[in-house]
């Protein structure tokens, strides 16, 4: 891998603006909402702006916990796989 | 004066890491414990984490509270009467900053590369697998070092914090799977490289070793 710094901001930058984090998706136009729409930062703040400013839980809240959480496994699954075999030691 | 050899008896099944899984999760018990101890110890590894979130929160916020009410609530869709900006934005900060954790971890990571860390690890019976997964973890937890940091900020920038203890754990578990998902995401694409002056800028160059 040449350089993760510039990978990890061609990630960082778009998945933060492309999410909902900062403005609801609804206002985005339709290739930022295509993102937003499998982002987990976005389920995230979602989920999380649900309860803090809403004060809710709903059955959609709850599909985005399951979305976090099956994203996890994935990351955690699919890396081990990939670090098992190019963890390089120096 | 007799001089007896004393015969030293190795057991034979050295428990150094042990063999099989029950091994490795000994190894990864220590390993993540180190994380936990170099993040608590160092308090700018946490003041690091802690900065950016802050930073969207105090001055993205705090331009974004004083646009009208009128044009506040038209952008912010579901929100009901007075709902500040900054509650709308103190979930997306923490979410945010989730995912960015791991890419203090994956510089760790290189750290432990560069010191020789990895090295000396690597020559006992741990898998990489399970030092790639203590680092991941270990990235996510220091992540949730910001979450009770951004709550109190909120609070004494004004916001009304709902919910209740059950909904607290989801919204906090969540954020947990991202932490995870994302550090496991950039230690993973970064588990082959050993340069850490560039992290961050847009320089094209190849590995320096």
């Amino acid at each position: 891998m040449a350089d993760p710094g510039v990978i990890a901001n061609f990630i960082t930058v778009p998945l933060m603006f492309a999410s909902g984090a900062m403005f609801p998706a609804s206002i985005y136009p339709t290739w930022m909402r295509d993102i937003a729409n499998v982002n987990p930062v976005g389920f995230s703040a979602q989920l999380s702006r649900s309860v803090l400013t809403y004060g809710q839980f709903t059955s959609t809240d709850l599909a985005y916990l399951g979305y976090l959480a099956f994203f996890a496994l994935l990351m955690v699954l699919a890396g081990t796989a990939l670090a098992s075999r190019y963890l390089r030691v120096e | 004066m007799s001089t007896t050899t004393k015969q030293i008896s190795l057991p034979v099944t050295v428990p150094i890491g042990g063999i099989g899984h029950t091994g490795q999760l000994r190894q990864f018990y220590g390993l993540f414990a180190r994380e936990m101890i170099k993040t608590f110890r160092n308090p700018w590894v946490i003041a690091m984490t802690l900065i950016q979130p802050f930073m969207w929160l105090a001055f993205f916020g705090g331009m974004m509270s004083q646009l009208p009410t009128a044009q506040l609530d038209q952008f912010l869709l579901r929100a009901p009467a007075g709902t500040s900006y900054l509650s709308f934005l103190l979930p997306g900060v923490l979410a945010t900053g989730m995912m960015s954790i791991g890419m203090f971890g994956s510089m760790s990571t290189i750290q432990d590369k560069r010191f020789g860390f990895m090295k000396r690890i690597l020559i006992t019976p741990t898998s990489k697998a399970t030092v790639y997964l203590s680092k991941a973890l270990g990235s996510a937890m220091r992540g949730l070092v910001q979450i009770p940091v951004m709550l109190v900020a909120a609070l004494a920038f004004g916001v009304h914090l709902q919910g209740d203890p059950l909904t607290w754990a989801a919204w906090i578990l969540g954020l947990v799977f991202l932490g995870i998902g994302f550090s496991a995401f950039f230690l993973a694409i970064t588990s082959s490289s050993t340069d850490w002056q560039t992290r961050g800028s847009l320089r094209t160059s190849s590995r320096c070793r």
